[in-house]
């Protein structure tokens, strides 16, 4: 075990489970184990609940009289004094606003809310404005480009539409598994270096040769992948 | 029915298959046939291609062709196999980052083989392989 390690002996008084533990003993061990022997654990409890219970108001004193000259201070803005007030100045104070964690669930929804007031703001004007823009600016780029791109164009567009639409309304659940098939998808670039490799040039022939192998890693692993974690929705 | 059309249609099909695979990804009970219908989509491009590919290159190009994607789906698999679940999000952006790789290489072979020919045809190739790097890039920092 690591050092520092504890190990509470319940069993110390018919022989024990440890192997080194003696009955009634604080053994510490070469390796800085301690195995608890006591066989008094329940003659113990009170003593050690009180203490801690003990230590627990201290604080709390401490914490009310932040002079150290009996005068009760509430701050407000500390959590624990906020949350243990019910009645302050004759006004109820209860419930009190839920506690602040830094862990992400709460941050996420806190992120969130801001977006959706903001969402709604945009007037019709601004939305028609914003559309029109998009659409000038796309004419404008399709009207300008060579030739051989417009049909790449109308590809990458209704790539888009599709895309949004397709991938609009995903079960959360299935974020990691959708991210992980359109990976696997975007693997199709090894048909580029599919079309280069063979050529004369020796450099071609290397450079596509690496290119499809790193593509091929990506598609036969995405896919098992994929297919390993849908499996783990599987009902037994 | 030439080659070529037969190539097309056959992408054509494949990226049909590759919107339902999408598709059927976002229901749980949908998506084992999404995944079905992604592999088979991949298959018949890949088909394609070789088909095509064969047509034009020598026999040791379609050895060195086979030979990579077999070390590639070697590997590819034992990782997949292998891998903690949650190690899982780690390996999809290794992966990711590998087709930005993959496609850098594409773009990087296209640059030599226009270089060599010139003329008009140049000029064309070289704006999309402006925003082709473009693309890469983007890929490859967000596989990061």
């Amino acid at each position: 075990m690591k050092p520092g390690s504890v190990i509470v002996d319940m069993a110390a008084s018919n022989g024990g489970n440890v192997a080194g533990s003696v009955a009634g003993e604080l053994i510490v061990t070469d390796n800085n184990v301690s195995i608890i022997g006591y066989t008094d654990l329940a003659g113990r409890l009170p003593t050690q609940a009180s203490q801690l219970y003990g230590t627990n108001l201290v604080n709390l004193m401490k914490l009310l009289t932040p002079a150290k000259d009996g005068q009760l201070v509430l701050d407000f803005d500390d959590v624990v004094q906020r949350t243990i007030t019910v009645v302050r100045d004759g006004e109820r104070t209860w419930p009190p606003p839920p506690v602040q964690v830094s862990a992400a669930p709460t941050t996420a929804p806190a992120t969130m809310r801001p977006a959706k007031v903001e969402k709604q703001p945009m007037t019709s004007t601004r939305k028609y404005t914003i559309v029109g823009i998009g659409v000038v600016a796309l004419f404008l780029l399709t009207a300008f480009s060579p030739n051989q791109l417009i049909g790449n164009f109308t590809v990458f567009v209704l790539a888009i539409v599709i895309g949004y639409y397709v991938i609009g309304h995903v079960h959360h659940a299935l974020h990691t598994p959708l991210m992980s098939i359109t990976n696997a998808i975007s693997g199709i670039i090894v048909v580029g270096a599919l079309l280069q490799i063979g050529h004369h040039d020796t450099v071609i022939t290397v450079l596509s040769f690496i290119a499809i192998l790193l593509a091929s890693i990506n598609i036969f692993g995405g896919f098992a992948v994929t297919r390993r974690m849908l499996s783990m929705f599987t009902r037994a | 029915m030439s080659a070529e059309t037969a190539a097309q249609a056959a992408y054509i099909v494949a990226a049909l298959l590759f919107i339902m695979s999408l598709a059927g990804l976002s229901k749980h009970e949908t998506s084992r046939s999404g995944i079905v219908f992604g592999i088979s989509g991949m298959t018949i491009a890949l088909a394609a291609t070789i088909g095509l590919a064969s047509r034009s290159i020598a026999w040791t190009g379609i050895v060195l062709l086979l030979v990579a994607m077999a070390i590639g789906a070697t590997i590819g698999l034992l990782r997949a196999r292998s891998v903690e679940m949650t190690g899982m999000p780690e390996l999809i952006a290794m992966l990711h980052s590998f087709v930005g790789l993959a496609a850098v290489l594409v773009g990087w072979d296209g640059y030599y083989q226009v270089e060599d020919k010139g003329s008009a045809q140049t000029e064309i190739a070289r704006s999309l392989l402006r925003i082709h790097h473009a693309e890469v890039s983007s890929a490859c920092s967000s596989g990061r």
